[in-house]
């Protein structure tokens, strides 16, 4: 890992400005000589949104001069890393088996160099329970919540666990699976009688749940990436949507207006980073990560989840943040590949 | 790490008035270096004091769409409208409007609001041409629901002619750095508002995945045709009659295929028609979309049956119709709710274009319109001056019986007939056709050539060489014992694995129609099956107004008899897991809240 660094710039720290990173001198001009195996697709509920990221980043990659092939993951993917010796993986598996680390494993049994967070690291992060817990343990707010496993309420009875959830959080909560990204099995639930329905939608995803105390505030999202300095944070990026930010507001462009950079004061802007940052240092995180996060009223940021294979569709934050930072996307992309390349073999 | 942008000369660039695009080009001629000008836009906002270039100011019509209801211009206009009128902001408002107002004070410039005009002039920012924005009085004293229609302003009030919504109706917040990521969001008719990917959709993306028995899709099984002696007849044909074959045709379908398909409808009772009465289509699909195109306008009420055609159903969507279902029960559609309906319809004054119906096999019910019933409801639509669209794709793949005669054997004035190559043949071709009364024809072919020109010659002739030298009464057989074994394997394993449950057994096409034990909500369910690797299309789907979440369509045209079984083994145990988890919340299956988006497997996938 990286050493952790100071600040940078007292107006704006851990935030990466135009021009103040460059290309590192060895580092290859562009040209065919990087080969990136990018894989996307897998089994998972997200396999939609993981083949949409794959192509996005694939196509970047090529106008950066790198040479790229996409590859689902199914029983040929061995066989295709072994003839294809590329220089470096690059997993955009969502979901199941692309971010619980069980790729990863495979990856390093293979000896390939990969984008990415590591296994171990990767299924702390994944499972939600777990990675708050680590958040809090390195002095971060994530809101309060509660691990419930579907045996739980067979055995002590449905109404009775969901009253005492409601008589511990109040409403409304959220209720979502402890593993999954994209927003699928997530209710925000205002009402007690709605309550048993999320459940039902939660559980389909997963044997296990996750209750949050709901948080109002501005819904922000800082993605993190591995510099020569340390883990910098890029400048933030607001989601306002009508309604909540499920998955037909984050694939379907037109419901969420962004704003990149978020419409932050200054120090609430600097606090979101440094708190990115700090997530994506405690969850041992690689290369990239991307920290969603509200800002409540009172300026306090609280770390709803981090993502150690930030979606990279059309419409995903890490991309829009990649471009808010004055970067451009191939050459950035270009440099995470390099330095997975660069990480492995040091 | 990204190339370093030359910070001097970048500023010095701007402040020579160049534009970020200008500067691209610069940056990668004179230094060899690639940005994007967003980079440098980006830039001179963090970098540099230098205001953005102003486009020619336009005026924005103000639009009180519902999409437009967080839009930027909207609250911003809102916000001054409510401050100037003494009350108090809300927060986001306040926040928002502080933005606005800060963002240009930074660039030197002021809102000019006038609020007796209803105008906010909002000066433009680059890349944005927002020039003036204004609104309607009247939008600006509530805030639209959604079911408000869209509104166009009085075209009076504008100084300038007024773009018809280009990417500055709608792409940015007002002074600030939204985006929608879409330039065109403000732009969409109201009939694409439902074209969105669902959930439900992208769960069906694993269903192409050989490890997922899919019993999702519509696909006939291809692999069940002599393809090797079709690949001989397609490659003589472009050889002897490639000059044809690869031209334009005639709008209204090849003469020959026309000929052919007379002989087809032939064994389903239909012998007075004639090669002028067909229309070749793209599919069936496309004459389903043609028919709504010259009947229905917005409003409008089509009948259908419920559940009906998930594509069907999209069709009329799309065309904004009205659609009333119609009950159906073992015996196809119930004449006396089909009349029930008409006669409701009408005196709540709407318009009834048309009953919608798929007599044979229904998807995704399975059940047939029995012979008696046919001439009840021919004479119930006759009665009321209702167009009958049968639609029928399956009427030949029945498996214990010869075809009953067609709604339009009975009736050639009041029935538009769909039939179609992509269940008996091969959907890659995109083949169909309808059989019209003239005047209809007539329009038909019009429409038809306004949206394609003309239908694929190659499929036409590829098809009229395939019935002209194949066997393909022999192949519509073979199919209709393949799966009448794959239905017999679906019956089966039902009955073993899912008793739970109840479902018809359909005496022929491609689906069953499962009823889930109580309590159980199908699209509820879906992520649980494909963790479990099996795919079915939920019930909703195959409604208009968001009910049948009780219910499932399984297929059984494409996995071969060994994974249908296996299918529904899987399938078993998610129905009953789901039933645990049911039994325990005491949860029961809800209408979808919003039916409008796409909920079905797009046609690749099986």
């Amino acid at each position: 890992m990286t050493p952790p660094t100071p600040a940078t710039t007292p107006a704006a720290p851990d935030v990466v400005a135009p021009g103040l990173t460059g290309t590192s001198s060895t580092a290859p001009a562009h040209g065919t000589d990087l080969s990136v195996a990018v894989l996307a697709g897998g089994l998972s509920h997200e396999r939609d949104v993981s083949l949409r990221s794959g192509r996005r980043v694939a196509e970047a990659l090529r106008a950066a001069g790198v040479d790229v092939r996409l590859h689902d993951v199914d029983a040929d993917l061995l066989g295709f890393l072994r003839t294809t010796r590329p220089d470096v993986v690059w997993p955009l598996l969502h979901g199941a088996g692309g971010e619980d680390g069980s790729l990863r494993d495979v990856l390093e049994l293979a000896g390939v160099p990969y984008v990415g967070t590591g296994p171990r690291a990767s299924r702390a992060a994944w499972d939600k329970p777990i990675a708050k817990e680590r958040l809090q343990q390195a002095g971060l707010t994530t809101p309060e919540w509660l691990t419930l496993p579907q045996e739980l309420f067979r055995d002590l009875g449905a109404a009775a666990v969901l009253d005492a959830v409601v008589e511990r959080f109040g409403l409304p909560v959220v209720v979502k699976p402890t593993r999954g990204g994209s927003a699928l099995g997530v209710t925000r639930v205002q009402r007690r009688e709605d309550l048993a329905r999320a459940m039902v939608d939660c559980f389909a995803y997963g044997g296990s749940a996750l209750i949050e105390q709901a948080v109002d505030g501005i819904e922000v999202a800082v993605s993190v990436i591995d510099s020569p300095t340390g883990p910098t944070a890029l400048p933030p990026v607001e989601i306002v949507v009508d309604g909540t930010y499920d998955y037909d507001a984050r694939y379907n462009a037109g419901r969420v207006e962004y704003f990149a950079p978020a419409r932050l004061d200054d120090h609430v802007a600097r606090q979101v980073a440094t708190d990115a940052v700090a997530a994506h240092r405690a969850l041992d995180l690689r290369h990239l990560s991307r920290t969603d996060m509200i800002v409540r009223p009172d300026g306090a940021p609280t770390v709803l989840e981090v993502n150690v294979a930030p979606g990279m569709t059309e419409t995903s934050l890490f991309p829009q943040a990649v471009v808010a930072a004055g970067h451009d996307v191939p050459a950035l992309y270009r440099s995470i590949a390099e330095q997975a390349l660069t990480s492995v073999r040091r | 790490m990204p190339r370093k942008l030359p910070a001097e000369l970048v500023t010095r660039l701007l402040r020579e008035g160049m534009g970020p695009r200008a500067i691209v080009e610069h940056l990668r001629e004179h230094e060899g270096i690639e940005v994007s000008p967003q980079a440098i836009s980006t830039f001179r906002q963090r970098h540099t004091d230098v205001p953005p270039q102003h486009s020619t100011r336009r005026v924005v019509p103000w639009d009180v769409r519902p999409e437009h209801r967080s839009s930027g211009y909207r609250r911003a206009i809102l916000a001054y409208h409510r401050r100037a009128q003494g009350r108090t902001l809300t927060g986001e408002e306040r926040r928002n409007l502080e933005h606005v107002e800060r963002t240009l004070r930074e660039a030197g410039q002021v809102i000019d609001y006038q609020p007796a005009q209803g105008w906010l002039l909002v000066p433009a920012r680059p890349g944005v041409d927002t020039g003036i924005v204004r609104e309607p009085e009247a939008s600006m004293t509530h805030d639209t629901t959604p079911t408000q229609p869209a509104t166009t302003p009085a075209p009076s009030a504008a100084a300038a002619p007024a773009p018809p919504g280009g990417p500055a109706a709608s792409a940015t917040a007002a002074g600030g750095a939204g985006t929608r990521l879409d330039p065109w969001f403000g732009s969409y008719a109201a009939r694409a508002h439902g074209m969105r990917a669902s959930e439900i959709r992208a769960l069906f993306a694993v269903a192409n995945r050989p490890e997922v028995v899919s019993l999702a899709g519509g696909m006939p099984f291809i692999e069940g045709l002599p393809l090797d002696v079709i690949g001989e007849a397609v490659q003589r044909l472009i050889a002897t009659k490639g000059t044809t074959a690869l031209q334009y045709g005639s709008g209204q379908g090849d003469e020959e295929l026309r000929e052919r398909i007379l002989e087809i409808v032939a064994l389903e009772g239909i012998t007075d028609a004639h090669p002028d009465d067909v229309v070749v289509t793209t599919g069936s699909q496309q004459g389903l979309d043609l028919v709504t195109r010259i009947f229905v306008d917005p409003g409008d009420v089509v009948l259908a049956e419920a559940p009906s055609y998930v594509g069907a159903l999209g069709v009329f969507r799309s065309y904004e119709a009205q659609v009333q279902h119609v009950p159906l029960d073992a015996d196809g559609l119930v004449p006396e709710a089909l009349e029930r309906a008409i006669v409701q319809a009408r005196s709540a004054g709407q318009r009834v274009k048309f009953l919608y119906t798929i007599p044979n096999y229904h998807n995704p019910a399975g059940v047939t319109l029995s012979l008696e019933r046919r001439q009840r409801v021919l004479e119930i639509c006759k009665r009321h001056g209702v167009l009958i669209i049968e639609d029928n794709p399956y009427g030949l793949l029945g498996f214990d019986r010869e075809p009953l005669p067609a709604l339009r054997a009975f009736d050639d004035e009041g029935v538009v007939y769909l039939g179609s190559f992509s269940k008996t043949f091969a959907p890659g071709y995109r083949v169909g056709w309808v059989i019209a009364p003239h005047a209809v024809r007539e329009k038909l072919v019009l429409a038809s050539e306004s949206s394609i020109l003309s239908p694929s010659n190659a499929s036409q002739m590829a098809i009229t060489t395939y019935l002209a030298t194949c066997d393909w009464r022999g192949q519509i057989k073979a199919y209709r014992e393949m799966y009448r074994e794959r239905r017999d394997a679906m019956v089966g394993a039902l009955s073993e694995h899912l008793p739970s449950a109840s479902w018809n057994v359909p005496d022929g096409g491609f689906y069953v129609w499962v009823r889930l034990p109580d309590g159980l909500d199908a699209r509820s369910m879906l992520p649980r099956a494909v963790t479990e690797r099996v795919a079915y299309v939920p019930g909703t789907a195959f409604f208009y107004d968001g009910q049948g979440a009780d219910h499932m369509r399984l297929s059984f045209c494409y996995p071969t008899p060994e994974r249908i079984r296996e299918g529904v083994r899987r399938l078993a145990s998610v129905v009953n897991s789901e039933a645990d988890l049911v039994r325990l919340f005491g949860t029961h299956a809800e209408p979808d809240d919003d039916p409008r988006d796409a909920e079905h497997p797009s046609p690749n996938l099986a």
